[in-house]
């Protein structure tokens, strides 16, 4: 008898986690496999285009939930879910990330006895804060099997009391994405499109709330665009909330009127993968970016005060840099010099990790 | 400050009542997710010194999930406008993890009163996450402390809220409570269980029947069972009992304090938190409570030490 497993996805960062994982599924005998997408993040540019670069099937179920607080959205996942778990009966939910939709599929399951298998567990940034840093916490804490990416996932867990038991440490899944399209997006040489030159450009991705929705915040945010894109030019593929705060603080005419930065509507995965293969540095608050700069080796400067992901900043090619507009210069100035560190992967982050989870959803039967 | 307290059981609100009144300068209003067929009626909050009900939720839905989605909306909307500065939580409900995840996505911090202790066993995995979620946790004893320490989660210590239930009522509230039902104090035994026992213990004395701490009663042979309403009724057969036989270690605590033999039933013997609580002792089955001694000469009720001291850290840190 076959294992029913069901893979969710609520928002885009989701997807080149869950890509691979459902790729090594599908070929296993042992697994009957569904594909679930929540409906968290329903824009075509933020979704749809995402699934398809990533080869994502349709998935078998849309729970369509949209937008609303983090605690209706949260509602309505479990609710919708329930209903998903009372019609399939999987043996796991497999969630991944620390999205709302995380934690609502997780919830759902821990009420109905479906196990649950967190893909990314053990990840903290230690600043409250952060509502993804709450998902973390509860979700790893409903689950039955913990997928680490890395030993600090692992150590996190441990002290958070964490039954060791529970706990795999499989590497860096969304790191499998990265390797199996990288040449795909390579030959696509994206930069063209933009009139740009490999090793020559600086993208930037900004949409957390505290960098964007706060106004001084998001003036320095604007203030560090404008000094960059004065050394180097710069792509900007700009997130929906990003680009009716700058609308909304009427910084967004004053950025089009600059030559050197290139504003876009949130690229596909190719597209951007390929991108951030030829950039000379990316400045980012997200946290995907984070691991996908060290693993090509890319200067990363991370525009946030903390990380849930200090493997990047202790061997990889990322530095927090907060909004300080001078620290983010003298950092560009040092990668521009030649003289940024060189960061080395973290281990397993080889491509592998979707087999080793898989493998361990297996064995935890 | 402005605090929110969300109240689920008779036992959040002693605690609520405890620190309402060592918090006089405070704003404290409360809300109350209701499973049990009673509410938290409003001469039962007046008697406990605490304000009207701002806000309840009675769930529809009838299965888990369905109940949490709901009490994850109805925090929202406690809890987003007008936002307290903090949340306090008592004992582990469907409620409570959710009020906890949406408080803290709020940036609004969380006090949970009742940590390091075990909840219901159907409610212990939220009460360990709540825990972990919590802003303050306040460890009402010494066992839950280390308990606590090894999950690497640091607490205050400051005694027992529910060890002080016994200063909500006075010595003639609760005599008059108990003459009008015929008893006299630590002259009876107070059975009170989640379910419906088979049988009840032969202690030698009359046993009253708390059928479970919601408050809704069913018949027992052998027992005088009551729904025992008000709330002040309620505590004034626990307060004046000579034996508690229980599975709810909140209710042994409070009989306990008040110098009752308390007998924590336990059949998978499992319970060996409550080692450090005088007057306080697990029993595999209702058997073992017939042996039951009531003390003669009961302690008087403990200083008021702890909820002074939790309001105290409460106003301080948040």
């Amino acid at each position: 008898m076959p294992i029913t497993a069901a893979c969710f996805v609520g928002a885009r960062p989701n997807f080149m986690k869950i890509a691979p994982i459902l790729r090594v599924l599908r070929q296993d005998r042992r697994f009957t496999t569904l594909f679930v997408h929540t409906g968290q993040h329903y824009d075509y540019a933020m979704s749809e285009v995402f699934l398809r670069d990533l080869g994502l099937p349709p998935p078998d179920a849309l729970f369509e939930v949209g937008s609303g607080s983090h605690a209706a959205q949260t509602a309505k996942v479990i609710t919708a879910a329930e209903a998903f778990f009372n019609r399939h009966h999987p043996q796991w939910a497999v969630v991944v990330g620390d999205v709302n939709s995380t934690l609502g599929v997780a919830l759902a399951a821990s009420k109905l006895g479906v196990r649950v298998a967190h893909v990314e567990a053990g990840l903290r940034s230690f600043d409250r804060r952060m509502p993804e840093e709450i998902n973390r916490i509860v979700t790893d804490h409903l689950s039955q099997l913990l997928l680490a990416s890395c030993p600090e996932a692992v150590e996190n867990l441990e002290r958070e009391g964490v039954d060791r038991s529970r706990v795999r440490l499989v590497g860096n899944v969304m790191i499998d994405s990265l390797v199996h399209l990288l040449p795909k997006a390579r030959q696509a040489q994206p930069w063209r499109n933009y009139e740009l030159e490999p090793k020559s450009f600086v993208i930037i991705t900004a949409h957390r709330p505290e960098n964007v929705d706060n106004r001084l915040q998001l003036r320095r945010l604007v203030e560090i665009l404008e000094q960059v894109a004065a050394r180097l030019p710069v792509l900007l593929p700009l997130h929906p909330r990003t680009r009716q705060r700058l609308q909304e603080a009427g910084a967004l005419a004053r950025l089009q009127s600059l030559p050197a930065l290139h504003l876009t509507e949130p690229l596909g995965y190719l597209e951007f993968l390929g991108l951030l293969d030829a950039c000379t540095a990316a400045l980012t608050d997200s946290g995907g970016l984070q691991e996908e700069t060290t693993y090509l080796g890319v200067p990363c400067l991370t525009m946030r005060e903390n990380t849930e992901r200090p493997i990047t900043v202790e061997v990889g090619t990322n530095t927090l840099t907060g909004l300080d507009p001078g620290l983010v210069l003298s950092c560009l100035d040092q990668v521009l010099a030649g003289t940024y560190k060189q960061g080395v992967i973290p281990p397993l982050w080889d491509g592998k990790a979707a087999s080793r989870i898989v493998t361990a959803l297996a064995r935890s039967r | 400050m402005d605090l929110l307290a969300l109240a689920s059981t008779r036992l959040d609100l002693v605690r609520l009542g405890l620190l309402a009144a060592a918090l006089p300068e405070q704003r404290l209003r409360l809300v109350a997710y209701l499973r049990a067929p009673h509410a938290f009626d409003r001469p039962d909050l007046e008697r406990l010194a605490l304000q009207e009900l701002t806000s309840y939720l009675r769930p529809a839905k009838q299965t888990a999930p369905g109940r949490l989605a709901e009490a994850m909306a109805w925090a929202d909307e406690c809890l987003a406008r007008p936002r307290p500065d903090l949340l306090l939580l008592g004992e582990a409900t469907e409620a409570s993890l959710p009020f906890a995840v949406t408080a803290q996505k709020l940036g609004i911090a969380v006090a949970s009163l009742e940590a390091g202790l075990p909840a219901a066993p159907e409610r212990e995995g939220e009460r360990r996450i709540t825990e972990q979620l919590a802003t303050f946790r306040f460890a009402p004893t010494a066992q839950a402390v280390g308990w606590l320490q090894e999950r690497g989660l640091a607490c205050h210590y400051r005694g027992d809220l529910l060890a002080e239930a016994g200063r909500l009522l006075t010595e003639e509230d609760v005599t008059t409570a108990l003459s009008s039902w015929g008893l006299s104090r630590r002259g009876y035994l107070v059975l009170a269980l989640r379910e419906e026992p088979s049988a009840v213990p032969q202690a030698g004395m009359p046993v009253v029947y708390l059928p479970d701490t919601q408050g809704q009663a069913l018949p027992t042979a052998g027992a005088w069972a009551t729904e025992a309403r008000p709330v002040a009724a309620w505590l004034s057969l626990l307060l004046g009992c000579g034996c508690l036989v229980s599975d709810d270690l909140g209710l042994c605590r409070i009989a306990a304090a008040a110098g009752a033999a308390a007998l924590l039933l336990d059949p998978t013997g499992e319970q060996h938190w409550c080692a450090d609580i005088p007057n306080l002792a697990p029993i595999p089955d209702l058997a073992a409570a017939s042996t039951c001694q009531p003390d003669p000469a009961p302690p008087p009720p403990p200083a008021p030490r702890c909820a002074p001291a939790i309001a105290h850290i409460l106003t301080r840190g948040a």
